[in-house]
C-alpha cells in the first residue's frame, strides 16, 4: 500500500519514475527557476548553468518523514567550460531513486550550451528494479540585465521499464529590476502534463540576506526562501506549498569556490 | 496511514466539494476599492480642506495622494515658514504631479469656527414599483463646532414605512491633547488586521496588489455608514498617555435577525431592508472592551479585548451568544521589511493573519498567510480573506507590483486558499486559487491598462443535481483613458468565459462601454453608454452621486447607460442628478437627486 501511495502522490499515471522535483532549497522557493539566483545544482535544471561551488541539500517532501530526497552538486568552471557532477537520492524504505548526473558546458560572447547525462536507478521493492542513462541539454543567453534560457530534459527519449520517461522543456527569462531586484519568469511543459507558469522574486535585504519567492500556476503553488550568506557559505531555507498536502520544506548549504 | 490514503484520493480526485462562496463586494473592481467609508472621507477633507499650516501627520495621511516624506518636508518647512500657496508647495519638493491631485483638498487659511455640511438624497427605482413607498431617502447631517461634531445619519429603503427606518447619530469631541477623541452615539471600531474589528464594506483584493491586502484603520470614527449592521451604539474613547493608546468602548444596540420557532438566530439580516417590522432589531447585542496599543515610530502593538452579548441563543450551537474575544496585533515597519500581523482567540476558535512586504520601489512583494478556524465569530470583522464570513478559510496570498520603465506598472497577484472543514453539505477540504495580472501604461493624455483574472475554485452549483463543481472564470479587460482638454474618454472591452470543467459547459460574454466625463468650473458631466452580449455575470463600476459606490451586474443582451450631473448652484451648494436606464428592458429605470450643502 505505501508503495501506492508514494507513487500516486507525485502523478496520476503509474509512471512515477524520473520525478521533476526541485534540486535545491532554491529552487523550491523559485518553483524550480534557476537563473534568478544560480547555484551548483542549478545544472541539473539546465545543463548550461554554470556556477562554481558545492551544494547539499536535503528535505522531507511534504513533510513526510519516511519520503526523504537528498541532494549533492559539485561545479567547477575552468576557462569558457563548465563541470558538474550531482546526485539525487530519494530514500523510501521500500521504493529508492537515484539520479547521477554529469555536466559540460561551454560559455562563448554570452551565450551557453551545455549537456548531461544522468544513469537513473530505480527500485521497489517486491516489484521493480531498473535502470536508464538520460541525455539533457541546454541553452542560455546573458546580455546585461537578461538572462534566457531553454531546457530540455530526456533528449533521447530514453525508457524505463519499457516505458518512455517524461520529457521536460523548461524556459526561463531573468530580468534584473534593479540592482537588489530580479523577476523571472518561466514556461514548463512535462510529458502529459499542462503548461506550468512560473513567476519569481528575489530581494537582496542585505549582503547577509536574500528573499526569494514565487508562484507556479497549474498546479498553483506558491514558494518563499531566505538565504544567509555567510562569506563563502550560504545557508538556504524554504518552504512550497502544495494544495492538498503538507508544505515542503527544504535546506541547502552552498559553498561558492 | 488512513490519513494519507485520504490525502492521495484528495489529490487525485478532480470533483472536489465545496459552496458557493460569496464573493467580497466589489472584489475585482479596483477603481471601487473606494469603499463608502473612503468615498465619505476624501468628500468631507474636499468639503473640509485640510490646513497644511496647522495639520498635523494623522490628518495629512488621510490624503491618499501625500506620502511619508512629503508630509515630513510640509511640517518641517512650516516650522520656519508659513506655507501660503501651492508654489510653496513645490518649492518644498512635493513633486507637480501631487499638488494637482492636492489642490481640492487643501487650504492655507486658518480654520473655521463653525462648519455644517448637510447632504440629502432621494432615489427612485423603477423595478421596485410594486412596493408600497418606492422612493429611498437619505440625509446626513454633520455639524462641527470647535472640537465638537455633531452627526445624524438616516435611510429609509424602498418600501419601507418609517422615513428613518434607519438612523445613526453622534457626538464626537476630539482633541490633541490626552483625550484624543470621545464619541457618545453610533461609532465603528477598527482593529489591527480587523480580525475582530473592521469596516464590513472594505476590500481586500484589487489592482494594488502590494498595498490594499494590508489593513490600516483609524481605530475609532463616527458611524457615517449606511450599512445598517454591525454599527456600534454608546460610547468609545481614545486616551492618548505618552506612547499608549487605550480605547475603551461600550456598545449596547439592536440588530435585525431572523429566528427561528424557538427564538434562536439563524442568520442576520445584512440586507438593512426591513419589510417585516417584526423582524427589525429583535436581536440585542452588547458590547465592551478595551483596546490598547502601544505605538513607536516605526512599529506598534495592539492588545485587544471584547466581551460580546447577544440576548437569543443561535441554531447553530457551535456558536455562543454569550463570549469573550482577545486579539494581539502589530506593525513593524522597517523600510524594507515590513511586516504587520493579529492573532485573535475566540469561543475557543484561533483566528490570525501575518504579512511581509519585501523589495524596492521598482519591484515589491507581499505575502500573507491567513488561517481562520471554522465557527470563529465573524460579525464585527473583516480581514484579508476570499470570502465575506472569513472562517474557515486558510490561505496564502503573493502579490508582486513591477516597475519595470517609467510609467509602466505591472501588478499582480497569486491567490490559494483552502476551506478545510465541512461547508454545508459535503465533508471535504475545497481549494480555489485567484490569478491577477494588470499592465497599466501612461502616456502624456492617455492610459492604457490591461487586466487578466482568474479564479479557479470549486463551487456549489444547480444543474440536474446540485453539487459541488470545479469552477473557472476568467475576465480579460482592457481600459482606454484619454484626456482632451476639459474631457476624459474611457473606452472598455471585457471578454468573460465561464467553464465548468467536469460538466464541460462553457459560458462566455462580452461587454464595452464608452464613458464620457466633462469637468468646466462648476459643472461636472459624465455619461456612459454600456452594451453586452453574455451568458455570464458582468461587473461594471459606475459613477453615481457623491457618497454611492455602485457595481452594476448586468448579463444577457442589451445596452445600459446613465448620465450624472454635478453643479454647484452656490460656492456651498452643490446639486447632483443621475439617471440610468436598460434601453431593452421595461421599468429598469434609476433616478437620483442630492443635494450637499456646506457652510
Amino acid at each position: 500500500m505505501k508503495l501506492f501511495i508514494i507513487i500516486l502522490i507525485f502523478c496520476t499515471t503509474l509512471s512515477a519514475i524520473d520525478l521533476n522535483l526541485p534540486s535545491s532549497a532554491i529552487q523550491n522557493a523559485t518553483s524550480g527557476l534557476v537563473l534568478i539566483l544560480p547555484s551548483p545544482s542549478a545544472a541539473k535544471s539546465n545543463p548550461a548553468c554554470s556556477f562554481t561551488g558545492i551544494e547539499t541539500s536535503a528535505t522531507y517532501l511534504f513533510s513526510m518523514e519516511d519520503l526523504p530526497l537528498y541532494n549533492f552538486h559539485v561545479q567547477y568552471k575552468y576557462h569558457d567550460f563548465g563541470f558538474h557532477i550531482g546526485n539525487s537520492f530519494l530514500a523510501h524504505p521500500l521504493y529508492k531513486e537515484s539520479s547521477s548526473i554529469i555536466s559540460l558546458n561551454h560559455t562563448y560572447q554570452g551565450f551557453s550550451i551545455g549537456s548531461s547525462i544522468r544513469y537513473l536507478y530505480n527500485i521497489v521493492e517486491e516489484y521493480h528494479e531498473d535502470s536508464a542513462i538520460i541525455t539533457d541539454v541546454g541553452l542560455l543567453w546573458q546580455n546585461g540585465k537578461i538572462s534566457t534560457g531553454l531546457s530540455i530534459h530526456n533528449v533521447t527519449h530514453s525508457r524505463f521499464l519499457e516505458e518512455q520517461l517524461p520529457i521536460v522543456y523548461l524556459w526561463e527569462s531573468c530580468f534584473s529590476i534593479t540592482q537588489k531586484s530580479k523577476l523571472s519568469i518561466g514556461l514548463e511543459k512535462e510529458t502529459d502534463f499542462d503548461f506550468a507558469f512560473k513567476i519569481a522574486g528575489r530581494y537582496d535585504i542585505h549582503k547577509v540576506l536574500t528573499v526569494l519567492s514565487s508562484y507556479q500556476y497549474e498546479p498553483d503553488r506558491i514558494g518563499v526562501g531566505a538565504i544567509f550568506n555567510l562569506k563563502d557559505f550560504s545557508l538556504c531555507y524554504s518552504v512550497r506549498t502544495h494544495q492538498y498536502l503538507s508544505l515542503n520544506h527544504y535546506i541547502s548549504l552552498n559553498y561558492a569556490f | 496511514m488512513r490519513s494519507k490514503i485520504l490525502l492521495i484520493l484528495f489529490l487525485l480526485t478532480t470533483i472536489l466539494f465545496a459552496e458557493d462562496s460569496e464573493e467580497k463586494l466589489f472584489s475585482f473592481e479596483d477603481e471601487t476599492y473606494h469603499s463608502t467609508e473612503l468615498s465619505d472621507l476624501l468628500q468631507n477633507i474636499k468639503k473640509n480642506p485640510i490646513n497644511v499650516n496647522i495639520a498635523d501627520e494623522k490628518e495629512f495621511s488621510q490624503i491618499p495622494w501625500l506620502s511619508e516624506k512629503d508630509i515630513k518636508k510640509i511640517i518641517s518647512y512650516r516650522i520656519t515658514d508659513k506655507i501660503t500657496n501651492l508654489e510653496n508647495l513645490y518649492k518644498i519638493g512635493i513633486d507637480a504631479v501631487t499638488i494637482n491631485e492636492l489642490e481640492d483638498y487643501i487650504t492655507f487659511s486658518s480654520t473655521f469656527d463653525l462648519k455644517l455640511k448637510q447632504t440629502s438624497r432621494v432615489e427612485l427605482h423603477q423595478p421596485k414599483q410594486y412596493l408600497p413607498s418606492t422612493l429611498k431617502y437619505f440625509q446626513k447631517t454633520i455639524l462641527n463646532i470647535n472640537n465638537f461634531k455633531f452627526g445624524f445619519i438616516s435611510q429609509k429603503d424602498e418600501g419601507e414605512n418609517n422615513l428613518i427606518d434607519y438612523y445613526s447619530y453622534f457626538v464626537e469631541y476630539s482633541n490633541k491633547n490626552i483625550l484624543r477623541k470621545l464619541i457618545i452615539g453610533k461609532y465603528r471600531l477598527a482593529l489591527g488586521q480587523g480580525i475582530l474589528f473592521a469596516p464590513k464594506l472594505g476590500m481586500s483584493k484589487s489592482g494594488a496588489a502590494t498595498s490594499v491586502p494590508v489593513k490600516k484603520f483609524n481605530p475609532l470614527k463616527p458611524y457615517t455608514s449606511s450599512y445598517e449592521i454591525w454599527e456600534m451604539e454608546g460610547a468609545a474613547t481614545n486616551i492618548k498617555l505618552s506612547i499608549f493608546n487605550f480605547v475603551p468602548y461600550y456598545s449596547n444596540t439592536a440588530i435585525s435577525a431572523n429566528l427561528d420557532t424557538l427564538k434562536c438566530i439563524t442568520s442576520f439580516n445584512e440586507s438593512g431592508l426591513h419589510l417585516d417590522e417584526n423582524k427589525k432589531n429583535n436581536v440585542n447585542e452588547m458590547i465592551y472592551g478595551l483596546a490598547t496599543k502601544y505605538t513607536l515610530q516605526d512599529h506598534s502593538f495592539g492588545l485587544n479585548f471584547a466581551k460580546i452579548n447577544f440576548d437569543h441563543n443561535f441554531t447553530n450551537h457551535a456558536r455562543k451568544n454569550k463570549y469573550s474575544a482577545i486579539s494581539a496585533d502589530f506593525i513593524i515597519n522597517r523600510n524594507s521589511f515590513p511586516t504587520f500581523g493579529e492573532i485573535a482567540y475566540a469561543q475557543e476558535k484561533t483566528a490570525g493573519v501575518i504579512g511581509c512586504k519585501f523589495g524596492e520601489n521598482e519591484l515589491r512583494h507581499l505575502l500573507l498567510l491567513r488561517y481562520y478556524q471554522k465557527d470563529f465569530p465573524t460579525w464585527h470583522g473583516n480581514p484579508f480573506s476570499s470570502q465575506s464570513r472569513f472562517d474557515n478559510e486558510v490561505g496564502l496570498y503573493y502579490g508582486m507590483t513591477i516597475i519595470p520603465f517609467k510609467r509602466t506598472k505591472i501588478n499582480c497577484y497569486f491567490d490559494l486558499w483552502s476551506f478545510p472543514e465541512t461547508r454545508y453539505f459535503e465533508k471535504m477540504p475545497t481549494v480555489g486559487s485567484e490569478q491577477f495580472i494588470q499592465l497599466e501604461k501612461k502616456f502624456d493624455t492617455n492610459s492604457l491598462r490591461f487586466t487578466i483574472q482568474h479564479k479557479d475554485k470549486e463551487k456549489y452549483i444547480s444543474l440536474d443535481e446540485a453539487k459541488i463543481r470545479d469552477f473557472e472564470r476568467t475576465t480579460f479587460r482592457a481600459d482606454w483613458w484619454q484626456d482632451i482638454n476639459n474631457f476624459r474618454f474611457k473606452t472598455r472591452c471585457e471578454l468573460v468565459t465561464e467553464y465548468l470543467t467536469n460538466d464541460d459547459i462553457h459560458k462566455n460574454g462580452i461587454l464595452a462601454y464608452e464613458e464620457i466625463k466633462w469637468k468646466i468650473n462648476k459643472l461636472t458631466l459624465i455619461g456612459q453608454v454600456t452594451v453586452y452580449h453574455s451568458d455570464v455575470l458582468h461587473y461594471m463600476y459606475e459613477h453615481n452621486v457623491d457618497g454611492i459606490m455602485q457595481n452594476s451586474i448586468l448579463k444577457g443582451d442589451g445596452a445600459y447607460s446613465y448620465f450624472v450631473l454635478k453643479y454647484n448652484i452656490l460656492k456651498k451648494i452643490e446639486i447632483q442628478f443621475k439617471v440610468s436606464d436598460h434601453w431593452n428592458t421595461k421599468d429598469k429605470m434609476r433616478l437620483y437627486l442630492q443635494i450637499v450643502s456646506s457652510f
